[in-house]
């Protein structure tokens, strides 16, 4: 769908598909790097780590 | 019907189910529960601004048309998703206590540097009045280490990050802390990721070969135009540190080449002082670095001279949007720190829900081995969580940041942000509303932090387009 949505659509194209509701079942591992979003140390958006599985 | 009642009537955009904004003539249209991003015409952008979900269950429209592209990524869930399409809140509730994997060591609450805005003024170079040592111990180091060998379970890989005050003036307990790890490692099953977070005064050619050596992360402290970051940044003496730390900056990442320890960056803070602040990231970029941060002075009080105020919120949009422009167009060659942002992927919706995870995740050690949820709450003792060599013992607030997440904090569940931001700093709640729980997404802090992601997030799905 995503990329019958980017190539037909000529008002709205998806440039990401339904990326977040993907990870939900096969996440939750923690592996991922600790962020911290205070702004004293780097205000880091979680959406801007990486997955590490 | 009244014009304001027919608008109300017709208009659906609830910000928690979709978002959409323009920036340098491009139309964004987020749907934050599915992830999805959309780059729109005008014409498909406007839409949205009458068309409501109750629309599409009724009315597919033109095949071909405007409406009918939207109705057709309603129903492939889209347009318009709600959270518990995805039962995203079943996580949160069973969110439980999880083992250990992030360690913050304040290794000195000295510090040689005398910041107008330090966050943490009410400890650093003060904790000799009180009777203890301002730095901590090997010892306590150590067994800082061991606590998070002990408490992380089943994860292999741990983090630690030496802090202060400023680090290097306890660099025997830093060299030693790094050495007691690389030591065990093999035999505790474990690998360390060090972080070190610098001034660069007491940066020499050693220093600066163990930390290129050991740490995989460095953080290099500067505020960018040498009258911007003097202005602030003051050694004891009133003079200016710019030029006493430049060339090492400039040293220290031209040998960091060791493979997996190359992340380095400039990380600087804007205030009032420095609204333009768009500049400091120019000149940093000038002086050579590629890796840049320059974040939102956190500071304690509105009045505070150097503090962001509401007023000043058009001029810092300007600027990330200018950095936005210059980068886009590749006239700024910067690894933008808060640009950064994978929209194809990052990190599951579960992580998504409780941010840092400090508290729980994620601690903090004092000079004296006191355990805190993170730096933000060292030395304040409601937030004490018991010590080094027995801790965490107080489990009620490891469970009370185990359930803090974006489905109990009180503005998150109706932002758009949510999954972006994750519910922003628990620390910087607690010192606004003394409640780790309570955020207002039309909060300075949260709408410079909304800025700035419109800005990651455009400039990441052009680049996808």
């Amino acid at each position: 769908m995503d990329n019958n949505t980017k190539t037909q659509n000529t008002h709205i194209k998806t440039v990401t598909g339904a990326s977040l509701k993907e990870t939900a079942e096969k996440g939750g591992c923690g592996k991922c790097r600790t962020s911290c979003q205070s702004a004293c140390k780097t205000s880091c958006t979680v959406a801007n780590q990486p997955c590490e599985r | 019907m009244t014009g304001a009642k027919a608008k109300q009537e017709h208009t659906c955009l609830k910000e928690s189910n979709l978002h959409k904004f323009s920036l340098a003539g491009n139309y964004f249209v987020i749907d934050p529960a599915s992830g999805a991003v959309h780059i729109a015409d005008k014409q498909a952008f406007d839409l949205l601004d009458k068309v409501k979900p109750s629309f599409f269950e009724r009315y597919s429209g033109i095949d071909g048309g405007c409406y009918s592209e939207l109705y057709n990524l309603y129903k492939d869930g889209l347009l318009f998703s709600e959270d518990s399409r995805y039962n995203y809140q079943s996580y949160a509730e069973t969110a439980v206590d999880a083992p250990l994997k992030a360690l913050c060591l304040h290794v000195s609450h000295d510090c040689n540097l005398k910041c107008e805005y330090c966050f943490a003024d009410s400890f650093v170079n003060q904790a000799e009045c009180c009777g203890e040592s301002s730095q901590m111990s090997v010892e306590t180091a150590k067994q800082a280490i061991e606590l998070l060998v002990r408490e992380s379970g089943e994860r292999v890989v741990l983090e630690a990050d030496f802090f202060g005050g400023e680090p290097l003036m306890a660099w025997e307990t830093v060299t030693a802390a790094v050495d007691y790890a690389r030591a065990n490692e093999s035999k505790w099953g474990k690998t360390f990721r060090f972080t070190i977070t610098t001034n660069g005064l007491l940066l020499d050619d050693d220093k600066i070969a163990y930390i290129n050596e050991q740490m995989s992360n460095c953080v290099l402290s500067l505020d960018g135009r040498k009258s911007v970051n003097d202005r602030v940044r003051p050694a004891h003496n009133g003079k200016g540190s710019f030029d006493l730390v430049i060339d090492k900056y400039k040293k220290l990442i031209q040998s960091r080449t060791k493979p997996g320890f190359t992340d380095c960056y400039v990380r600087g803070t804007f205030t009032a002082y420095n609204l333009d602040f768009s500049e400091d990231v120019i000149e940093l970029a000038r002086l050579g670095f590629e890796n840049v941060s320059i974040e939102p002075v956190t500071a304690a009080a509105d009045d505070l001279p150097y503090a962001i105020r509401r007023e000043h919120l058009p001029q810092i949009y300007k600027q990330y949007e200018r950095l936005f422009r210059l980068i886009k167009s590749r006239r700024l060659k910067v690894n933008f720190f808060h640009f950064n942002i994978d929209l194809k992927g990052g990190p599951c919706v579960i992580r998504r829900l409780r941010g840092c995870g400090c508290g729980n995740e994620y601690l903090a050690v004092a000079p004296s081995g006191r355990i805190y949820p993170c730096h933000r709450f060292a030395e304040n003792d409601r937030w004490h969580m018991g010590g080094v060599s027995i801790g965490p013992h107080e489990i009620d607030i490891k469970k009370y940041f185990a359930k803090t997440h974006i489905y109990s904090k009180t503005d998150c569940p109706d932002c758009w942000a949510r999954f972006y931001c994750s519910g922003g700093c628990n620390a910087s709640s607690y010192e606004v509303y003394s409640d780790c729980r309570v955020t207002a997404s039309d909060s300075v802090e949260c709408l410079m932090m909304k800025k700035r992601l419109e800005c990651a997030i455009a400039l990441n799905a052009l680049k996808l387009k």
